[in-house]
This record gives C-alpha cells, sequence and structure tokens, in this order.
C-alpha cells in the first residue's frame, strides 16, 4: 500500500468532504469476494450506483520491482498483453482506448465503460491472460515504442531517475530497485517478456475488481462465466521481498546534470518493522502514522520555513511490512544542497520531539476520512483507492471500508507506528545540482 | 445537448459597496465596477463552487506570474488570526479545493467544497481576502514554483503548448511594463459564478462581495472601453514557419504543429473539433493507427483541440520520433491532415468521437467547476442575464456528420498554415521545408525567442 504526497502545493488539489460519517453524503462500498472465480488469486465486487458504468480492474501483482535481470520487462510485457488482448476481443480499433500501466509491484488493466458493456469488459480482462499473441514484427517493434515512452517518461521526470539511483544505493540491487532503466533498453527482447508473462501472469497472481453500477449477483454470474476456468499454478516468487539494507547504511552521492530544472534532495529511508511479517493489519497504522508525520513535515518545511520551495514525499508499505520512505526537496535559489540537506535530516530526526497528541490525532482521522469520501466522488479516484491496497493482494479498500479501518485504529498503534518509523535506520541521499 | 443554466442572479448588483483605502505599498487587483454574477446549474457530486473573476489590465506575462504568486500567498501564508499551518489544517478538515487559473486577462480563483460546509468555507476566504498577512519570503517561494520549463530541454508537447499559449495571451503586451509590489490585495471582482442550489450560499456571497473594496482609482468608462478593445483587437495569430532546435546529441526528435484559429460559429467549431479529434485524440485516431500502430515511429502521436476564447482555439499535432525520420513523419502527418480536410473519413469513426466528446463535455459540466465556469467566461465575457445558455453545448445537439464532413476544407486551415517546431536530433529541415521562414534556437533558449522573431501569419477563418 501506498501514499503518495504533494504537500507543497501550487493549488490544494483535493475536493472532499468534511462530515464525520459517509453515509449522510455517499453511499457505502461495501467490498463483496466472489467464490466462484477458477484459480484467480481473489475476486471483488464493489457495487455502487452513483455513476453510470462499471469499471473491470485485472491487477497482475508484479510490476518493475518484480523486472528480472532486465529493466522494463514487465513493462515490455503489459504492452504486449494489452495490444494481444484488445486485438482478441475489439473488432474496429476506433472502440476504445487502452489503460494498462507498471506500477513498481503491480500491473493494472483497466477496462471501463456503460454498464451494458461489462462483459466485453471482463473478455477483454480474460484475454490479458492469454499468452500475447500479435502479428509478426509487430510485438518486435513493440520494444522500439517502448524505448520512446522510456525516454519520454525520462524528460518529463527526471526525478524518476534520481529515486532509481537512491533505491539502488538503497538496497544494492542490480534489477528491479535498480539503475538500469536506460542501460537496458537495447537488451530488451520478447523471449524475456514472454518469460515474464508465463511466470506472472498466472491467475494465482491476478486479483479482479469489478466496480461500478452492476448487481452482486450478476457480477458473479459473469466473473464465473469468464474466469471459472482459470487454473489455480503456483504463484512468482518475489525476491526483492527479501532485500533488506543493513539499518546502519547511510550512503550519500552527488551529481550535477542538465536534465534537472532545480537543484534536487532526494532521502530514502528503509524502515523494518522486523517485529511483523505482513502488512495486512498494519493498514490504519499506517496511514494515520504518516498522515501525522506528513503534517508536521508541511509545517516544519514549508509553514514554519521558506528554505525549500517545493517538497513531496512518498510512502510504500510493503505486504511484508518493510516501509520505504522517499522524500525530494528543492531548495531555494541561493540554498546550497548540503544546507538543504541538512535542514531536511533534522526536521526528520526531530519530527516526534513534541510527543504526538490526541487532538492531533483527531485532525488526522478527520482529514483522512475527508481524503476518503473525496475518492469517492470521482470514478477516476475511485479506482485509484480500490486498486492500492489490492495491489499488495490483500482486499481491496473502498472509502467507506477505510472509514471503519480509521476508527478501529487505536490511537497508541498510530504512535507505536510513528516512532518506529523515525529510529535512526538505512538512508540512501541524492544530492543532485542542476548543471548551468 | 442543451442545458439552459439557472436565472443569473442580478440582486448581486444591488448589493452595497464597502470602499477601503489601498494601503500604500499595496496592490490592489478589484474593478471599480458593480459586479456582475451568474448562477450556473449545480454540480453532481456533492460540491458547491464559486469563481471569482478579477480583471488584471493588460499586463506582461511577469506581472501575471506576479499576481498569481499574490493570489496563492493570500491563500497560502496566513492571516491576522490564522497562521498558514493552520490554514491548511481547516483546508483538508473541510475538504476545500482552490484553483487559481487564469482567462485573457483575468485571473480566477475557483473554491469548491462539500455543500454542507461552503458556507463556513465562504467566511474563511473573507477571512483570507481581507486580512492576509504573508511575508516577502513566503510570496518569493509562490513566484519561483510558477517558472516553466523550458521546452527545448524537456522536449514535452505540453511545455511548447504552454509556451505557445502565453505567446498568444499576452502577444499585444509591452515586455518593459512596470514591475508590481508584491503586496497584493484582491478586492471586488468583476463577475462571480456561483454553483449552488442553497439560498445561505447565495446570502453569504453577496454579503462577501459587499466586503471588497473597489479600484477607485479605476475608471468605470475606461475599464469597459479597454475590455472592449482588447476584445476587438486582440490578434489570434501564430507566426509561420519553422522553429528548430538542433541536438545532435539527442536520438529523438519532437514534431510539434500548432495553427491559431477562429470560427464563424459553434457548429463550425464543434464541426472543427470532432476532425482534430478524428485526426490523432485517442487511440482509435488515425494518427495512432497509421504513425503508431503501423509504421511503429511513435510512443505520442496526437492531436489537441485547445479552446482559448470564444470561437478560439489551437489546434495541435505532434509526435515523437526517431531523429533521422522526422522529416518522413512530418510528410506522414501531412498526409493525414489532408486526407481528412479533403472528407476522407469514416463517419463511423466520427461518430464515435462526438460520443466521446460529448461525453466529457457532460461530465466536465457537473464535476469539474473550474472548466465550466471557464465556458461561461468565453461565452459571457460581459456577463448574462435571463437564462444563461452556453453556445457550445447546443451545437452538440445540431451536429450533421455529412455536413462536417462535406465541409472539412472550409473546417480545418491548409496544413502549410501550421507552424511547425523541431526540437532535438541534427537533422536540418529537408528543402522542401526551407521555402518556409526558419528560426533556430540556442541550448536552453525558449522559443519565445522565435515565436516573436517569425513573421505573422494570417488567421484563416
Amino acid at each position: 500500500m501506498s501514499v503518495n504526497m504533494r504537500f507543497f502545493w501550487k493549488s490544494i488539489p483535493a475536493l472532499a468532504l468534511a462530515i464525520a460519517t459517509f453515509a449522510t453524503a455517499v453511499a457505502a462500498q461495501n467490498v463483496m469476494p466472489l467464490w466462484e472465480k477458477g484459480g484467480l488469486h481473489a475476486a471483488y465486487v464493489v457495487p455502487r450506483d452513483d455513476f453510470n458504468r462499471v469499471d473491470v480492474q485485472l491487477i497482475v501483482l508484479s510490476g518493475s520491482y518484480d523486472d528480472p535481470a532486465l529493466s522494463g520487462t514487465a513493462h515490455l510485457t503489459e504492452h504486449l498483453a494489452a495490444f494481444s488482448s484488445d486485438a482478441a476481443v475489439l473488432r474496429r480499433a476506433r472502440e476504445r482506448d487502452l489503460n494498462a500501466v507498471t506500477r513498481s509491484v503491480s500491473t493494472v488493466y483497466t477496462n471501463s465503460g456503460p454498464p451494458e458493456d461489462i462483459e466485453l469488459l471482463l473478455r477483454l480482462s480474460r484475454a490479458v491472460l492469454e499468452t500475447p499473441d500479435l502479428p509478426p514484427g509487430f510485438a518486435e517493434s513493440e520494444i522500439k515504442i517502448l524505448h520512446r515512452e522510456t525516454h519520454l517518461r525520462e524528460r518529463r521526470s527526471p526525478y524518476r531517475w534520481l529515486v532509481r539511483k537512491a533505491l539502488r544505493n538503497l538496497y544494492g540491487s542490480s534489477y528491479g530497485r535498480a539503475d538500469n532503466t536506460i542501460a537496458d533498453l537495447s537488451r530488451l527482447n520478447l523471449e524475456a517478456a514472454y518469460q515474464f508473462h508465463e511466470t506472472h501472469y498466472v491467475p494465482s497472481n491476478v486479483t479482479l475488481i469489478v466496480s461500478g453500477k452492476i448487481k452482486p449477483a450478476k457480477a458473479a454470474e459473469l466473473v464465473a462465466q469468464y474466469f471459472g476456468d482459470t487454473a489455480s499454478l503456483a504463484a512468482p516468487e518475489k525476491p526483492w521481498l527479501d532485500q533488506k539494507p543493513n539499518q546502519t547504511l547511510r550512503k550519500i552521492e552527488r551529481l550535477s546534470s542538465d536534465r534537472l530544472s532545480d537543484d534536487v534532495v532526494l532521502m530514502t529511508k528503509f524502515i523494518d518493522f522486523e517485529d511483523r511479517d505482513t502488512s495486512i493489519d498494519m493498514q490504519g497504522d499506517f496511514f494515520l502514522a504518516t498522515a501525522v508525520l506528513q503534517n508536521r513535515l508541511a509545517n516544519a518545511l514549508r509553514y514554519e520555513d521558506t528554505m525549500l520551495f517545493d517538497t513531496s514525499s512518498d510512502w510504500f508499505l510493503s505486504k511484508v511490512a518493510d516501509l520505504e520512505v522517499t522524500i525530494v526537496a528543492h531548495p531555494m535559489p541561493g540554498i546550497d544542497l548540503d544546507t538543504a540537506r541538512n535542514q531536511l535530516e533534522t526536521t526528520w530526526e526531530t519530527l516526534l520531539d513534541t510527543p504526538i497528541q490526541p487532538k492531533e490525532l483527531a485532525q488526522v482521522r478527520k482529514s483522512e476520512m475527508v481524503q476518503a469520501e473525496n475518492a469517492a466522488r470521482r470514478p477516476a479516484m475511485f479506482l485509484q483507492f480500490l486498486q492500492n491496497v489490492a495491489s499488495d493482494g490483500f482486499p481491496p479498500i473502498s472509502p467507506s471500508v477505510f472509514a471503519r479501518i480509521i476508527s478501529d485504529t487505536s490511537d497508541e498503534q498510530v504512535i507505536d507506528f510513528a516512532k518506529k518509523v523515525i529510529e535512526p535506520s538505512a538512508t540512501s541521499i541524492v544530492l543532485a545540482q542542476r548543471a548551468r | 445537448m442543451r442545458y439552459i443554466m439557472a436565472l443569473a442572479l442580478l440582486t448581486f448588483l444591488a448589493a452595497p459597496t464597502v470602499g477601503k483605502t489601498q494601503s500604500e505599498h499595496e496592490t490592489l487587483i478589484a474593478t471599480n465596477q458593480e459586479t456582475r454574477s451568474a448562477s450556473l446549474v449545480a454540480m453532481r457530486n456533492g460540491l458547491t463552487s464559486v469563481t471569482f473573476v478579477w480583471p488584471m489590465g493588460d499586463q506582461t506575462p511577469q506581472n501575471v506570474d506576479a499576481i498569481q504568486a499574490g493570489m496563492f500567498s493570500v491563500l497560502t501564508g496566513g492571516t491576522e488570526s490564522r497562521t498558514p499551518s493552520q490554514i491548511a489544517t481547516f483546508m483538508r478538515q473541510k475538504g476545500v479545493s482552490k484553483r487559481v487559473s487564469t482567462l485573457e486577462d483575468n485571473l480566477l480563483l475557483t473554491v469548491s467544497a462539500p455543500d454542507d460546509v461552503f458556507p463556513e468555507v465562504l467566511v474563511h476566504l473573507e477571512n483570507l481576502l481581507l486580512k492576509a498577512t504573508y511575508s516577502d519570503d513566503w510570496y518569493a517561494r509562490e513566484l519561483r514554483k510558477l517558472r516553466r520549463p523550458i521546452a527545448s530541454t524537456t522536449r514535452q508537447s505540453s511545455d511548447v503548448l504552454s509556451r505557445v499559449e502565453r505567446f498568444l495571451n499576452y502577444a499585444n503586451t509591452d515586455e518593459e511594463a512596470q514591475s508590481i509590489d508584491p503586496r497584493f490585495r484582491f478586492g471586488k471582482p468583476s463577475q462571480v459564478v456561483l454553483r449552488s442550489n442553497d439560498a445561505e450560499v447565495t446570502v453569504r456571497t453577496r454579503r462577501l462581495l459587499a466586503k471588497l473594496p473597489p479600484d477607485a482609482s479605476r475608471s468605470r468608462l475606461g475599464d469597459w472601453l479597454q475590455r472592449l478593445v482588447n476584445r476587438n483587437s486582440t490578434a489570434f495569430t501564430l507566426p509561420r514557419g519553422i522553429i528548430h532546435f538542433a541536438d545532435p546529441t539527442s536520438s529523438e526528435t519532437l514534431l510539434f504543429l500548432v495553427s491559431a484559429q477562429e470560427f464563424q460559429s459553434e457548429a463550425q467549431q464543434l464541426g472543427a473539433n470532432l476532425l482534430l479529434d478524428y485526426i490523432g485524440s485517442n487511440q482509435g485516431s488515425e494518427m495512432f493507427r497509421i504513425i503508431r500502430q503501423e509504421l511503429r515511429a511513435s510512443y505520442d502521436p496526437e492531436s489537441r483541440f485547445v479552446v482559448l476564447g470564444d470561437k478560439r482555439a489551437l489546434l495541435v499535432l505532434s509526435a515523437t520520433v526517431e531523429a533521422a525520420e522526422w522529416p518522413e513523419i512530418h510528410g506522414r502527418m501531412r498526409g493525414i491532415y489532408r486526407d481528412v480536410r479533403h472528407g476522407k473519413v469514416d463517419q463511423k469513426g466520427l461518430e464515435i468521437q462526438y460520443a466521446q466528446l460529448k461525453q466529457s463535455y457532460e461530465d466536465k459540466l457537473f464535476f469539474d467547476a473550474v472548466w465550466t465556469a471557464e465556458q461561461y467566461l468565453r461565452a459571457h465575457p460581459e456577463g448574462a442575464t435571463g437564462d444563461i445558455e452556453i453556445p457550445i453545448f447546443n451545437a452538440f445537439g445540431q451536429v450533421n456528420f455529412d455536413e462536417i464532413i462535406d465541409n472539412a476544407n472550409d473546417y480545418l486551415p491548409p496544413f502549410e498554415d501550421f507552424l511547425l517546431v523541431v526540437v532535438g536530433g541534427g537533422v536540418a529541415p529537408p528543402a522542401d521545408l526551407t521555402r518556409h521562414e526558419l528560426c533556430s534556437l540556442e541550448k536552453f533558449e525558449p522559443i519565445d525567442h522565435c515565436l516573436k522573431s517569425l513573421p505573422s501569419g494570417v488567421s484563416t477563418p
């Protein structure tokens, strides 16, 4: 599960609701498991009538962290499976757009449409699991397309590159969490992608979520019809889940590049909850504690100081209860990188010098409820909400289920989680100067 | 599709105005006229919104950035009674969204929040607008965040488009205009657009407007004349020719073609929009089908129809391609465009584009307060009375596909009218293009330099 937070806003992105309960404004969104699912890892229906549409999310529980020796393999597989799915099911190319994305720990295929299209959407989702079948030459040339997309994304966000460097230094890994995305482009190949598909696109490594305007019984019937024949096979190994850096690790890399528009300090930390082996029961602790810490970071770095002009953070709690935190900070002109780094590190280390108070936690609970309800207002945000925890192979959390989890989490759980986060831990820092 | 908005609330016009003396070192952004107000159909996501519109007058792009940074500072930098942190907490707890944007020579602030808390949010907004106390450092940081990327470095079509929009918006302004003091105050707006069914919201909005100071130094007649002159004389043309940034170290080139068009009617605008969508707006388009799927030449071939004013839009075609191949792909883009312009269009495909565009307009109308306010303001720049209609919505109900295909030659400009921006790679424009004016960019040089130096084109209706 992950939280991405930008706490220096140009404009405040949240459209949310500040009420104590969900019941008054948006109907609760129950998450119902579907049992006739063949060999799928899990299948769910989340019915809601607010929007006149239905969405099918097929989540392959493997992503770029699962890349084998060649970075980009998971991404190439996503392209091939998506086009193959469309070619197998659609009669006219103009009928719909592809929507597939490769994330760190999952690959998500989303098929959306009016309620009457539900069978088409399920067929498109089912076809993703078949070995990609594309015209001769097309699959091979998709590698070239992937080159272009990768370069395009690198230019759009050079921070992706800095994050990779930080993760490589943190884990010492040569694939998955590594900095070889560009170097490996020329070695990408179809064999690796088909092998990835065979290993990772097995039903046992796939979660299906049907949401929107559909009756649960209808969803159950159709999922059984289209996925009931899938076989239960062994789920793939995930060696990256075993990577645990030495807690005393402290690595600083300095670089200069004209790819950057600003100077950047990037800090990544790894926190090992060594007494836990799953995060399934840590969701409330995670979301509330990270909200407290994010607020305190914003207070220190934005509201009480003007040394940094932009900061964002990304928090990822793996299914085995390892926390990865990345903070990106841009110093104002005239502030050197070491001064900014010192500011960032000192702020981090002293975040809990003032104990967390019940009033502060009450405010955070309310804010989290508001954000959850906000997610329920827009279809795209709602889908992302469902997808978040489900990408770890856990049951999806709808905004109303999230509200229950938040109220069931005690203050002590949150405080303990936050204290653990701030303890000294493995740290990787990149100080990147914009070349002038 | 036909949507009649709720009755314009002319009662606002009668609201009394409380004047306030402008501080010595403070820039007051306000009108001296009565605020024109309109109430549009409520949104369908349980949110209420209000959009304030302030006239900025003729400003340089730098000053517009300064005014925007001032607005961001007012919204976040603290008040006499609340710290920045307390303001942020209030925002999170109430679920408030604030969006700042510009539309022609106006600054827009759109505030949205759940229906049940909106009256309280208006009190919060009043506090911000009347009692902001941000520091100079805070303002400097807001201004720094508004710095734009250099398009020739990022090679993103969105960054090039942003520069072109900026050029068009401020083509008539004086670059050497006097700088503005960073202490801003936002007073009486020229227009207010409200989306609420709650009478309490209307009452509180009226109260807030009554407390906002007018800019007594502005002449009412002068403001009116300036708007009239601006509206009638603002050129909507881009230069013709080629802007080229050669980067031999890069293996990729961005091809970006753009044309500024004014349309004679909403029907013509909608027809051009559909035809351009047919050419490249999504994965069923001709550009995707041919350039990506057949030629395997680009990841991101696309077209964009960017509405910038009443019956005014930018038509954009773009693709990032292998550097050595750009002249060939440019030729294929030309071929696709000309085919469609000559009526070689599959009507079924055009109907799918129509359904997608119509759905997009409907979704935005009921879920996107900023977009809808902008649609209204473009259609009714001087405000509206009685039932409010936005003509482009009505055009959807009268679409005739045969007519669009038959008139494609008139709806779309000739390919030669497009400005071509080529960024990256070392291949110079080939002979068949060199009859056009060419402007070469240096590394880290914004494309504005070339937009200003190339000869002006002529808008083709």
